[in-house]
C-alpha cells in the first residue's frame, strides 16, 4: 500500500505537471464565472464595465458574474467493503488518489473544502476548511480507514447530504458504485461529479472452478463453482447495471468518469473537468 | 440376494460431507465485490457440475462398497452333497403314529440341510421316487407333508426296490458326497429286488446308505439293515422312541455336516465394475463442466 506521503507528492507533482505556471486548478473554467451583461445602474462597479458594449450601445454596460468566489466543495468518499479489492493494488488507494487530487486543487484555489466519509452511516465529516494542513489528514484517514463488513446505503446518503449539507456546493463522489445507485438528492441544489473506481478484474473475472468467495460488505462465505460461461454471464450483468448506474448520472446530469486501478487518475479527472 | 460386501465403506460419505463442511479448499478463498450478482449468475447453472461430482463421489464409494448378488443355492457340481431321504410308507407306519412323528423329524431334517441337493423316496408295496435330486426344498417338504402311511400300498414292504431305485437318481450324479437315509419298520417281503442288487447298486454309485429301523425288535431285521450299512460304508442305527429317532438324524446330520459347510458355494456375482465406469463418466462430466469456456 502507498503511504499518505508518496500520494500526496505525486499529486502534487502530476497537478503542476499538467498544469504549467501558477493555476493548478482542474476547476479553471468554474468560479468568477461570467453569467450576464445588463445596463448599469447606480452602485454598480465601474472596474466591471464592458467597454466593447458600451461603444456599441452608446450607454454603460457592466459584466456580471456569478457572486460566490469561493466555491464549497464536497468530497464525498463512499466507503464500502468492495473497495477493499484490487488486483494492481487496492480499489481503495485508487481512491485515496483521486480524494487526494481533488483535496489538494480545491485548497490550492482557496476554495472550501468539506469531506464526507461515508457507508451506511457518517464514518468521518471534515467540516469546511481552507487549510492545505487538512490534506494530509484526509488521505490518511481514506488510507487507514477499515471499509470491510460496510455497504453504502445511497438513501442514508442522500438524507444526510439534505440535512446536513445546507450550502450550494460543488460534489464529487467517489466509489465503485455497485448496487443501486441513487445520487438524485445531491443533484438537486448542487451539480455532481461522480467518480467511478474499478478494477478490470471485477467486471471480468478469470474464476473458474470452484472458489470460496467472501463479499467483503457482509464478510460472509459462499461456495461458488464457475464456469466459463457463468462468468460471462456476470460480466454482461455488470454491464447492465453499469448502464443502469449511468443512465441514472446522466438523467441528473451527473458528470462522471470510470478509472482502473491500474492506472493514474489525473489525466482522466482532467478530462472530466474540462469536459 | 442383493448385498454389499463391504457395507461399511459407505462411511467415506460422511467423511467426504464432513470434509466438504469442515475441509474447504484454502487457496482458493478471496474476497471478491460485488457477490449478489455472482450468486444471480450462479444460480442458473452450475447444477449438473455439483451433480456429476456428488454422483462420481456416490459411486466410488458404491464400488468400493463392493455391491454383489450372493447366489447361495447354486451349488458346483460335484462339491455340494447330495442325500436320498428313502420313507418306509407302508401300512404299519400308522401303528403308534409312527409316520407322523418319522415326517417332523425328517422335515426338521430337511431344514436343516442349506445347500445340499436332496432327494425323497417312498416305497410300500413298491417304491417311487417322490422328488429326485433338488435344491428346491418347498416343493420338497411340501411333498412331504402330503405324504401318509400306504400312499404306496399298505401291505408289503419294498425295501430293497426302493435302495435300489433311489441308488439310481445317483446316475448322473457328479457330486463326491452321495448319502442315502434308509427308514423302515419292516422286512421286504415283496422280492421284487434281490438284496445284493440293491446294494450292488449303491456301491456303484458310491453311495453311502445310513440305515435306521424303528419300532420294537422283530419289526424290522437288523441283520440286514446292518449289512447295507456296512457294505456301503454307512451306519445302522435302532430306533424305539421319538427321541432316539431325533438323536439319530441329528447325529447323521452332524456326521455329514462339517464338511458340507465347508463345501457350501456361495455364487457371487460382482457389479462394482459397472459403479466404477460411472464414476468414470461422472468425473469426466464433472472436469468438462469445470473447464468448459
Amino acid at each position: 500500500m502507498q503511504t499518505q506521503k508518496a500520494i500526496l507528492v505525486k499529486t502534487k507533482r502530476k497537478i503542476f505537471a499538467l498544469h504549467s505556471g501558477n493555476h493548478p486548478s482542474i476547476f479553471e473554467s468554474r468560479g468568477i464565472d461570467f453569467r450576464e451583461i445588463k445596463e448599469y445602474t447606480f452602485g454598480d462597479e465601474i472596474r466591471k464595465i464592458n467597454w466593447k458594449v458600451t461603444a456599441r450601445e452608446q450607454s454603460p454596460y457592466v459584466n456580471r458574474f456569478n457572486e460566490e468566489r469561493a466555491l464549497n466543495v464536497l468530497v464525498v468518499f463512499l466507503v464500502s467493503g468492495s473497495i477493499y479489492f484490487g488486483t494492481q493494488k487496492l480499489k481503495q488507494e485508487s481512491m485515496a488518489e483521486v480524494l487526494s487530487a481533488l483535496c489538494f486543487a480545491t485548497l490550492n484555489q482557496g476554495d472550501y473544502l468539506s469531506t464526507l466519509f461515508f457507508s451506511d452511516k457518517e464514518e468521518f465529516f471534515h467540516a469546511p476548511t481552507k487549510q492545505t494542513g487538512a490534506l494530509e489528514r484526509l488521505v490518511d484517514a481514506a488510507l487507514t480507514l477499515n471499509p470491510l463488513s460496510k455497504t453504502v446505503d445511497y438513501t442514508a446518503l442522500n438524507h444526510y447530504i439534505m440535512n446536513r449539507i445546507k450550502r450550494k456546493s460543488l460534489m464529487f463522489v467517489i466509489g465503485d458504485f455497485y448496487g443501486d445507485v441513487d445520487l438524485s438528492a445531491l443533484t438537486a441544489r448542487n451539480e455532481v461529479y461522480a467518480i467511478m473506481v474499478r478494477d478490470h478484474f471485477e467486471e471480468f473475472p478469470k474464476l473458474q472452478g470452484e472458489h470460496t468467495l467472501i463479499d467483503p460488505n457482509t464478510m460472509r462465505q459462499s461456495s461458488f463453482s464457475l464456469s466459463g460461461s457463468q462468468l460471462k454471464a456476470y460480466a454482461k450483468k455488470m454491464e447492465e447495471q453499469d448502464a443502469r448506474t449511468i443512465a441514472h448520472f446522466k438523467k441528473h446530469k451527473i458528470k462522471h468518469t470510470k478509472l482502473y486501478t491500474d492506472e493514474e487518475p489525473y489525466e482522466k479527472l482532467f478530462e472530466l473537468f474540462r469536459g | 440376494m442383493f448385498s454389499f460386501e463391504y457395507p461399511y465403506a459407505f462411511a467415506l460419505v460422511l467423511l467426504f460431507f464432513a470434509g466438504f463442511k469442515w475441509f474447504k479448499m484454502r487457496s482458493s478463498i478471496l474476497i471478491f465485490p460485488n457477490l449478489p450478482l455472482m450468486q444471480q449468475v450462479e444460480h442458473k447453472g452450475g447444477y449438473a457440475r455439483l451433480i456429476s461430482k456428488y454422483l462420481a463421489i456416490f459411486a466410488l464409494v458404491t464400488a468400493l462398497a463392493s455391491p454383489i448378488i450372493k447366489d447361495e443355492t447354486i451349488i458346483q457340481h460335484g462339491k455340494g452333497y447330495e442325500l436320498s431321504l428313502i420313507l418306509d410308507v407302508s401300512g404299519s407306519m400308522h401303528e403308534s403314529n409312527k409316520i407322523g412323528i418319522v415326517k417332523s423329524i425328517v422335515q426338521e431334517f430337511i431344514e436343516a440341510r442349506k445347500g445340499d441337493k436332496l432327494a425323497l423316496s417312498v416305497f410300500g408295496d413298491f417304491a417311487y421316487v417322490a422328488v429326485p435330486l433338488t435344491f428346491d426344498k418347498s416343493s420338497l417338504l411340501d411333498l412331504l407333508s402330503r405324504l401318509d402311511a400306504g400312499v404306496a400300498g399298505a401291505h408289503q414292504t419294498a425295501l430293497y426296490e426302493a435302495l435300489y431305485l433311489s441308488s439310481n437318481i445317483f446316475k448322473t450324479s457328479t457330486s463326491k458326497n452321495k448319502i442315502a437315509i434308509l427308514l423302515t419298520d419292516g422286512m421286504d417281503n415283496t422280492g421284487t429286488i434281490p438284496i445284493d442288487v440293491a446294494i450292488h447298486t449303491a456301491q456303484k454309485y458310491h453311495i453311502k446308505v445310513y440305515t435306521i429301523g424303528v419300532g420294537g425288535s422283530g419289526d424290522y431285521n437288523p441283520t440286514v439293515l446292518q449289512t447295507i450299512a456296512k457294505e456301503t460304508g454307512g451306519i445302522f442305527f435302532e430306533a424305539n422312541s421319538k427321541q432316539r429317532l431325533e438323536e439319530i438324524y441329528h447325529q447323521i446330520d452332524s456326521l455329514e455336516k462339517s464338511e458340507i459347510t465347508a463345501d457350501k458355494y456361495i455364487k457371487k456375482e460382482y457389479f462394482f465394475q459397472y459403479f466404477l465406469i460411472g464414476a468414470l463418466v461422472f468425473m469426466g462430466l464433472y472436469m468438462i463442466l469445470s473447464n468448459k469456456e
